[in-house]
């Protein structure tokens, strides 16, 4: 007796591998970047240690399975490799060209190319809410567009920093992640993606602002450094940054720290929502706020995930550079209590089910705590991990 | 036996009610926070500093009160560690209660949940079948694997229930995390100091607090080579061995024997093309008996050397006792001529002005100076402005200050400056004092100057001179009003020489009415600035340099430079200026010598803790249940689904399930 239904095709609701997800672009992609990894390889392998090889094959893989994951970044990464690699070709090899090139000096030297990050990532803050406040999805999705052209300028200008540095001096080279200035260019474009991420994947753009503030707020404090204080000026690194942890330890930190600032926005828009029977204005036109806390769980989550791998990874490298895993520095002990207060607020979350108010001005309070892990320690306290001045 | 059984009782209570305490979520929660706030302390109060920083700091009534707390040390606090230990306590006691739940749980399929309590989901599906038709349970049963599902069938009587779960390794997350927290904390503590805090209790180890050399050092100082970890620090000259390092606790130290020998070659500092160090490098070499070349390697920051599971570390840097040749030059009221003396760094000299014996102590020499020469502020441009070093100058009273002075004459302003640094205590920050150098290069202008203008000889010429001038325009040519005139004007020289500005004040404080003091004042000070004019000619003429009667632009600004000096030198608090004329500079490399064998143990639990902080967030559970119930009109078809967490995303997921069972069944609506 064979009934119809059993072999009626349900794939359309079924879960796939991700392998049989890939399409051919997915694979032309992937083929590139190997391709991509390959030449630098052969190019710059005189500047890396074993350790700098195994990251530059861990970075294909990380950059593949995110493309695959989530296909808008496979453009990204196209678009920020062809432009560094167009001002690579035009500076020829020759720092002064910075200055006499046109597409250089207004477009893609580092520090143009920040600049512009910069002008899109306010800009984008204010279309965000606009857009919020017309309940314009036109102008919603402007918003969106320009904070990826930001993140792709921000990328684009880090990339070609770390060209600067070597054609400064060879000596000076190195990957621009090593002092405050660099770090908060890092902060915003990773906060602008993940933020991203959690817009595609919630199908909600009225988050975009309240997110986009706080990179504003970056930005605010990196044109500040830079004119205010020449941060911007490339400089050789100290000798306890000459080592490969840096690589992985401080994107890892800013994947974390970045989490942390979303989930503190979100926590903000969920206190401004505040009670929705009322209809307020942000009541009226954020999401549920069962999403928005979803999100920041989902954020907390991933931060938590990353700065603990961050932490980690900071242990092991201090265990080469300074003697010790742990020696209980100012910058340590603020990350353990970060680490903490995340930890504490996950519990909470997870086992108690606490949700609503108390979770979102947790999570603001949390960001203070972060700010000041990050930034307090560097002004106020002294240690060894005193890298970023004021 | 009524007894011994209610005892029996209250003992399986007791320790149910501390399983209960331990185990909480509260005290959990508490002692997280509770841990972060006790950190907060050691990042606020500096650690492991000077006890006398801390007396200065806090007096000697709050010093006691933190030193009984432990606060200079707060990490290492029994206070502290007995809290850490709470929180492997707590941890351990949940794993223990909740990891056989959460095995069993992971295995179990719950097929037999009542139609009731699936009726009473939040999330569920119910579809009614009529009575001609088969449901197709294998239909169901392919849905939900192909969801991800892991399915089991439960028929029971009429009813069939397929019992569906996915992500349940989520709960070895759990497992995992909480098992690393444990796991670091062993590690940690293994190396850890309780061992030392043990034996210090007992009595077998004593701290030692003096400040002596090792050779007189005590006994029970000394740790054997044995000890399993720990973390120490010693400075070695350049050509120099040794098989010892110090370990710092509290206020003293102790002394931990190496099971070999380290000899420090050479010690380098490289340099950008802008001044700033680029590395920091000690060529060493191992000795060890059971060895048999010894090893030769050089270390640098982030590249350690590791023999017997002994790291060596780049951790700093001094100087080891460079030898250093000096000019003494007096700085006025002296007779003495200049004198050349040597001295070493980190030693003691010994020199006689006058009648008095100084002790030079030469605390430190530095080969480079890195300054920012910038002119604006904020800008930044990094020149070397050459060697200098610091010492103290201990009066035969027993009271030093300290000074820092520079080999090279530096650039201020477009002049060239000798620069000496003096302060009183080691947190101050050095005052600087210009000594302006002469169109030679050399301060022979400016001491000249100043032997002047403490000569009385030079003084009195200069007052006959001014007095003469004075009485030319008066009437009164009294020779005995001369000669106060010279005697006074004398006096105010002598006095603004040894006090200057201040002394002149008290002078007019003394001899003025209060509102004529601005005015008497004023006449004083041009007095001696009349004084000072015709001292610093007599300079210049003496060299051949005073011409056409006048000075020109340069020694004006030279004159006033000078004279800026001779304000500031009652603030000096030195007899001489001592001149670095030539060194040999000899270096000391700081080391790092830990051994800890807990590092691996922390590294294993760091691993544990990644792996299961991913598993517990990337790996949701979830469970669904599809039950089939025939009854008299046909069947039918529950479908309920719960994920502890609520998520948003289950909510979705389980409204696909809904379709791909509703496709499966909906023919037979």
């Amino acid at each position: 007796m064979s009934t119809p239904q059993e072999v009626m095709d349900d794939s359309e609701f079924a879960v796939l591998p991700f392998w049989k997800k890939l399409t051919l672009t997915d694979g032309l992609w992937a083929i590139i970047m190997a391709l991509g990894t390959v030449l630098t390889y052969i190019n710059y392998s005189g500047y890396m240690d074993a350790y700098e090889v195994m990251i530059l094959v861990g970075t294909l893989i990380s950059i593949v399975s995110l493309g695959w994951r989530w296909r808008p970044t496979q453009i990204l990464v196209l678009v920020v490799s062809a432009l560094s690699l167009f001002a690579m070709w035009l500076y020829a090899g020759d720092i002064a060209r910075g200055e006499q090139s046109f597409f250089l000096k207004f477009l893609f030297s580092s520090q143009s190319a920040v600049m512009w990050m910069s002008a899109l990532f306010v800009m984008a803050t204010v279309a965000y809410f606009w857009g919020l406040t017309t309940r314009s999805d036109f102008i919603n999705r402007v918003a969106s567009g320009m904070t990826w052209c930001a993140a792709a300028m921000g990328l684009v200008g880090l990339m070609v920093r770390w060209l600067e540095s070597y054609l400064i001096n060879p000596d000076y080279g190195h990957i621009p992640v090593s002092n405050l200035y660099e770090v908060f260019i890092l902060f915003s474009i990773v906060t602008a993606l993940l933020y991203l991420y959690y817009e595609q994947r919630s199908g909600t753009k009225t988050l975009g602002g309240f997110v986009l503030l706080i990179i504003s707020a970056a930005v605010g404090f990196l044109l500040w450094y830079a004119f205010g204080k020449e941060a911007h000026i490339i400089q050789p690194l100290v000798p306890a940054l000459q080592s490969y942890w840096m690589k992985i330890h401080v994107p890892a930190n800013f994947i974390g720290y970045g989490c942390f600032a979303i989930a503190a926005m979100l926590g903000v828009a969920l206190l401004l929502i505040g009670d929705r029977s009322k209809r307020g204005f942000f009541a009226s036109r954020l999401p549920d706020v069962a999403v928005i806390d979803d999100l920041q769980y989902k954020a907390i989550a991933l931060g938590f995930a990353f700065f603990t791998l961050a932490t980690i990874l900071g242990a092991l490298w201090a265990a080469e550079a300074w003697g010790s895993y742990w020696s209980w520095d100012p910058k340590e002990t603020w990350a353990l209590i970060v680490w903490l207060n995340y930890a504490a607020w996950l519990h909470m979350r997870l086992t108690k089910g606490w949700r609503g108010a108390t979770m979102a001005w947790w999570s603001v309070i949390g960001l203070f705590v972060t700010i000041f892990a990050f930034l307090g320690v560097n002004m106020f306290l002294s240690g060894l991990h005193s890298y970023g001045e004021l | 036996m009524v007894a011994a059984s209610k005892t029996k009782r209250n003992q399986h209570s007791t320790s149910r009610r501390l399983l209960e305490f331990f185990g909480s979520m509260n005290l959990a929660i508490t002692l997280l926070v509770v841990i972060a706030i006790a950190s907060v302390i050691g990042t606020v109060l500096q650690q492991n500093q000077p006890y006398n920083d801390y007396i200065i700091k806090f007096g000697p009534f709050w010093f006691e009160v933190f030193d009984k707390l432990q606060l200079y040390d707060v990490y290492h606090a029994l206070w502290f560690l007995v809290i850490l230990a709470f929180l492997v306590i707590s941890t351990s006691t949940c794993i223990y209660r909740n990891t056989p739940t959460m095995l069993r749980e992971m295995r179990q399929w719950r097929e037999h949940i009542s139609r009731k309590s699936l009726a009473a989901f939040h999330l569920k599906a119910e579809w009614q079948i009529p009575s001609n038709t088969v449901v197709p349970i294998e239909g169901l049963e392919q849905a939900l694997t192909n969801r991800g599902y892991k399915v089991k069938r439960h028929v029971q009587d009429t009813t069939t229930t397929l019992a569906a779960k996915r992500g349940v390794y989520n709960r070895i997350g759990y497992i995992l995390t909480h098992a690393a927290i444990v796991v670091i904390c062993i590690g940690g503590l293994l190396d850890g100091n309780i061992p030392i805090m043990l034996s210090e209790r007992l009595g077998n180890i004593q701290v030692e607090t003096r400040d002596v050399s090792v050779s007189k050092m005590d006994k029970k100082s000394f740790l054997p080579v044995e000890n399993p970890s720990y973390r120490g620090n010693i400075t070695i000259p350049e050509n120099q061995a040794a098989s010892f390092i110090f370990l710092s606790v509290r206020d003293g130290v102790l002394v931990q024997h190496l099971p070999f020998t380290v000899e420090v070659k050479d010690f380098r500092i490289t340099h950008y093309d802008n001044g700033q160090p680029k590395s920091y490098e000690s060529d060493l070499v191992i000795y060890d008996d059971d060895l048999d070349q010894p090893i030769e390697q050089t270390i640098s920051v982030n590249h350690p050397l590791i023999h017997k599971g002994i790291t060596i570390y780049q951790a700093s840097f001094g100087d080891g006792g460079s030898k250093l040749k000096l000019r003494a030059w007096p700085l006025g009221a002296s007779q003495n001529k200049s004198f050349t003396l040597q001295g070493t760094v980190k030693r003691n000299t010994d020199i006689t002005i006058g009648d008095e014996k100084i002790v030079l102590e030469i605390g430190d020499f530095r080969k480079f100076n890195i300054h920012n020469l910038a002119q604006e502020a904020g800008a930044k441009d990094f020149k070397n402005v050459g060697p200098s070093f610091q010492f103290k100058l201990r009066r035969s009273d027993g009271d030093a200050l300290e000074y820092n002075n520079y080999m090279s004459p530096i650039k201020v302003e477009g002049r060239l400056f000798m620069l000496s640094g003096v302060r009183s205590t080691p947190g101050e920050a050095f005052n600087y004092i210009h000594l302006p150098v002469g169109p030679d290069g050399s301060l022979k202008r400016f001491l000249r100057f100043l032997e002047l203008v403490h000569s009385d000889a030079a003084m009195l010429k200069v007052a006959k001179g001014i007095a003469d001038i004075t009485l030319s325009v008066a009437s009164n040519k009294d020779p005995k009003v001369r000669q106060q005139i010279i005697d006074r004007t004398v006096e105010l020289g002598r006095l603004f020489a040894r006090g200057g500005f201040a002394a002149i004040e008290k002078a007019v404080d003394r001899s003025f009415a209060k509102e004529k003091r601005m005015e008497g004042f004023r006449a004083y000070m041009n007095i001696i600035r009349v004084q000072l004019a015709a001292l610093f000619e007599r300079t210049l003429r003496e060299a051949g340099e005073y011409k056409n009667d006048q000075l020109t632009p340069r020694q004006e600004q030279f004159y006033e430079d000078a004279v800026t000096v001779l304000t500031a030198l009652p603030h000096y608090g030195s007899p001489i200026y001592l001149q670095l004329t030539d060194f040999e500079h000899i270096e000391a490399t700081g080391l790092e010598i830990t051994r800890s064998p807990g590092k691996y143990i922390v590294y294993l639990g760091c691993t544990l803790l990644l792996v299961g902080v991913f598993m517990l967030f990337y790996i949701h559970p979830r469970r669904v249940w599809v039950m089939v119930t025939k009854t008299g009109q046909g069947a039918t078809v529950l479908c309920g689904g719960s994920d502890h967490r609520k998520s948003p995303d289950f909510e979705r997921e389980f409204g696909i399930i809904r379709l791909a069972l509703s496709a499966r069944l909906k023919p037979l609506v």
